[in-house]
């Protein structure tokens, strides 16, 4: 270092330069020489501008506790005689942040004081050692297991080992121990097989970070690690993450996905290999205008094969198994293209069965792949054609009252449906083993089958006993069947045939027939609807039958009511007209055998004309009860003076009786009323009052007024009447008792026919009686008619 | 002596008519059925009597022919039948009276004497 002249401006301008503080003091001591404190005797323009005034000549412990403090600290440069250094950071408030302090010995006991302000040092190495402890934190509270490598290099600048310089905390945790500083190659030489080593190599002198999984077997644990590898100065990071439970989970999954896969994958084939429907999953073929001109089969179930009949067309054009498909191509072609999915119903001839047919597309829009399930409805289809068959057969039945028609139109209606040959409906006499087929059906080309079978040569002892049990006989083929007479059927054109039998009150009655005149496989559905037919028809014909014997017996009746009535009406008719000369006779021999002088007593003939009177009143009655019977009682009204027609009646019958006849007549209005009938109701009451009472007994007869019409009573002391036999004396032929037949000859006519004569005038007949204390007979009739 | 014309097809019945009669101012004359009446060849009698059930023509029909010819319109009628409903069979063909069979002689008399003013 040379010197140069420095005049003191110049110093002081170097002294003021620079942003250090520099001051001089001066010791001051006391008399025993100990240094009690400091004077400045100097101070520069950045101290005086730190300070905020000139302390030149002010005692140094003028500062407060920090001059107190640098007292000690300039004592000592000052005693030793040797230079100090510190750093401090002032309390006084005059001055704020970090400073470092430099003193230096001068000569007369004074010595320099330099400062110089270090606060921004101060914060960055303070934050540099939080930022240290953040990271320190941070690495150590990692799941992540955390060491860095510091490559160790040959003379030639090749790396032969790495050395520790950081483990985290994880690390420690987990494997224990201080690694900082050990080498990578004696600690872990294995490295170097697995293939590490190189890869750490690798990322330290090309800097591409790498990361991967990696499986350690470790005498302590086997275990999977991911890890990364980052440069890190000549070295490393290495991070590394057990994920052993992870990629044992992971593999887990991968192993259940695969087991649910191809459980799903099982359970689906068998499912599409089992299930009735057809599944089956095509591609559409478009032409290059987008019209669809062929499928192609990808998938198709045994179903699928079963319901459509093609086998092996998996792979297959449609064309080429099904020539037929080109109905079915713009169906397929409407529902790729709208992907609403659609169902088809439909009848297949040649395999006799009804199926369905359920398209939707697989995919979006655009897709061509359909999934075709084909379902067999037949069963469905059959049960509902049954059930129409049933209702139509229900309806023919209630349509119809007699039963030929009944069973002639079941018979035309059965017939065609079950492309039958003939059908009938067969009486059986298991007395006379005869079969009588009266009613049926037979397609043109066969036999009729109305006639009488002995049973014998169709039916064999087993049959009969079928029959005779309710079992129904099921033949597919007549020819070939043992059970039957081959040669009879085949003479009556029947080549199968199914019988019903029928049974009422347990025995068998009838049988349902139908046949086929070629070899016919008879389906369950069949037999069951022919056993249907059969428990409908039978009882229904039987009830007609019935209805019909009923109506024919109730006609015949009828007819037996009408010729009796004509009978009677031609019988007493004609008994009348002798009978009207014999009268004649009669009273002409009274009136000859009258005159003076006569041979014969007059009373004989006289008993023979009221014997007439008898016999005529008889017929009359006949009558009487015929036109009553055919609702031909006509009568012819007049207005009655009902007391006269009674005295007229009482003085008419008086002569031929014994009996006091006593009238007591009331004050009548005139009634409407046919004379002659009312006449007979009142010649009827005296008579039946003069026969059913002593000869010499008196017979009251009253008449009298009542409300809205008039009553004529008749009281005798007869026999009387019992209260049973009061209710039943107007009922036609009726007579009061066997008993009495001889006593009271008569037909039981009388009160039948004037009851209907007074109902005929709106009015009625009442009796009142007791047995053995007489009778009183009374009508009344209403003042109009 | 008055014409009483008789029709009807039972013997003894005409043959009572005849002593009935006898010794009476009335003459009957018998005719088995409506012939005569119907082919207007016999004079024009007081009284008809006509039995309503004859072979050939119905008594209440020669009772019709009877009361629509102009010979006999004023003659009057009396239906005779053991048809209880005669009277208003009677009326209905247009008859003056009806008398049923069998009869009473006195009836008979009576009812005679009434429309031939014995």
């Amino acid at each position: 270092m040379g010197s140069i002249n420095i005049d003191n401006e110049l110093l002081q301008a170097i002294i003021d330069a620079p942003n250090i503080g520099l001051a001089i003091y001066k010791a001051i001591r006391d008399d025993d020489g100990r240094i009690t404190d400091f004077v400045h005797e100097y101070v520069n323009h950045r101290t005086v501008e730190a300070l905020g005034s000139d302390f030149t000549g002010k005692l140094l412990s003028g500062h407060g506790p920090d001059g107190l403090k640098q007292i000690g600290l300039f004592r000592q440069v000052v005693e030793t005689q040797k230079p100090n250094s510190y750093i401090l950071e002032p309390e006084s408030g005059v001055v704020f942040g970090w400073f470092r302090f430099s003193n230096a010995l001068l000569p007369g006991d004074r010595l320099v004081h330099i400062w110089e302000d270090i606060s921004d040092i101060k914060k960055a190495e303070r934050e540099t050692t939080e930022n240290r402890n953040l990271l320190q934190a941070i690495l150590d509270s990692s799941l992540y297991v955390m060491q860095a490598f510091k490559a160790v290099r040959d003379t030639s600048g090749k790396i032969v080992d790495f050395t520790w310089v950081f483990v985290n905390n994880k690390w420690k945790e987990l494997y224990g121990g201080e690694m900082v500083g050990k080498s990578l190659l004696k600690e872990n030489p294995a490295v170097v097989v697995t293939g590490l080593f190189d890869k750490f190599v690798h990322v330290t002198e090309t800097g591409i970070a790498t990361e991967f999984d990696h499986y350690y077997a470790h005498e302590q644990f086997n275990a999977w690690f991911h890890q990364t590898h980052v440069k890190l100065g000549d070295g490393f990071l290495l991070t590394a993450v057990d994920i052993t439970e992870s990629k044992k989970a992971a593999q887990e999954v991968l192993r259940l996905k695969d087991e649910i896969a191809q459980a799903a994958t099982d359970k689906y084939r068998t499912l599409f290999n089992s299930m009735d429907e057809g599944f089956a999953v095509i591609d559409l073929i478009l032409d290059e205008n987008g019209k669809p001109v062929d499928t192609l089969h990808l998938e198709a179930n045994p179903a699928y094969e079963r319901h459509t009949g093609l086998y092996n067309i998996v792979g297959k054009r449609g064309l080429e198994v099904m020539p037929s498909i080109g109905e079915w191509l713009n169906f397929y072609g409407d529902i790729a293209r709208t992907g609403e999915a659609m169902r088809l119903e439909y009848y297949v001839e040649h395999i006799n069965r009804w199926l369905t047919c359920y398209v939707s597309r697989i995919g979006g829009a655009g897709s061509l792949r359909l999934a075709v399930v084909f379902n067999d409805i037949t069963e469905r289809k059959l049960a509902e054609q049954r059930q129409t068959f049933l209702l139509k057969l229900a309806d023919e039945l209630s349509r119809l009252d007699i039963p030929d028609d009944i069973l002639t139109a079941i018979g035309a209606y059965v017939g065609p449906y079950f492309d039958l040959s003939t059908c009938v409906f067969a009486d059986v006499d298991l007395g006379r083993e005869l079969i009588l087929v009266q009613q049926g059906w037979n397609r043109e080309d066969v036999p009729s089958l109305k006639q009488t079978f002995r049973m014998r040569n169709y039916l064999t002892e087993e049959f009969v006993r079928a029959g005779r049990w309710g079992v129904p006989m099921i033949i597919r083929d007549t020819a070939a069947d043992p059970r039957v007479n081959a040669a009879a059927y085949a003479r009556l054109k029947v080549g199968a045939f199914v019988i019903i039998p029928f049974h009422q009150a347990g025995i068998w009655t009838h049988f349902f027939a139908a046949s086929a005149s070629s070899p016919r496989n008879w389906s369950t559905a069949d037999i069951a609807l022919f056993q249907e037919i059969s428990d409908r028809v039978f009882p229904r014909i039987e009830r007609a039958r019935a209805e019909e014997a009923l109506r024919k017996s109730e006609q015949q009746l009828k007819r037996l009511l009408i010729q009796r009535d004509e009978f009677i009406g031609v019988a007493s008719h004609e008994l009348k007209t002798p009978i009207t000369s014999m009268k004649a006779y009669a009273e002409i021999i009274l009136e000859r055998l009258s005159e003076p002088g006569g041979l014969v007593q007059p009373r004989l003939v006289q008993k023979l004309d009221a014997q007439i009177d008898r016999v005529s009143d008889l017929i009359n009655h006949l009558l009487d009860t015929t036109r009553i019977a055919e609702g031909n009682l006509i009568l012819e009204f007049e207005l009655l003076d009902i007391n006269q027609l009674v005295s007229e009646r009482i003085e008419e019958i008086r002569y031929t009786t014994k009996a006091t006849l006593n009238l007591t007549a009331g004050d009548l209005p005139p009634v409407v009323a046919d004379r002659e009938r009312v006449g007979q109701v009142i010649t009827n009451f005296l008579s039946n009052a003069i026969k059913y009472s002593p000869k010499d007994s008196t017979i009251e007869i009253v008449t009298s007024s009542i409300d809205d019409g008039i009553r004529v009573g008749v009281k005798d002391q007869g026999v009387g009447i019992s209260k049973a036999d009061q209710e039943k004396i107007f009922e036609r032929f009726f007579r009061v008792s066997e008993n009495d037949m001889d006593t009271y000859p008569g037909m039981g006519l009388g009160l039948y026919i004037v009851d209907k004569i007074i109902q005929r005038h709106h009015g009625a007949i009442s009796v009142q009686s007791e047995l053995g204390k007489g009778s009183t007979f009374s009508f009344t009739l209403p003042l109009k008619q | 002596m008055k014409r009483i014309i008789l029709v009807e097809d039972d013997e003894p019945i005409r043959d009572a008519f005849q002593m009935i009669f006898e010794g009476s101012n009335c003459e009957v004359i018998n005719f088995e059925n409506g012939d005569k009446v119907l082919s207007g060849e016999i004079d024009a009698p007081d009284l008809f009597i006509l039995d309503k059930q004859i072979s050939g023509t119905n008594g209440l029909d020669i009772c019709r022919f009877i009361k629509a010819s102009e010979k006999f319109k004023n003659i009057p009628v009396i239906m005779l039948s053991a048809n209880p409903q005669i009277k208003t069979l009677a009326k209905d063909a247009g008859a003056d009276y009806a008398i049923s069979k069998p009869f009473s002689i006195k009836t008979l008399r009576e009812v005679v004497a009434t429309y031939v003013k014995l």
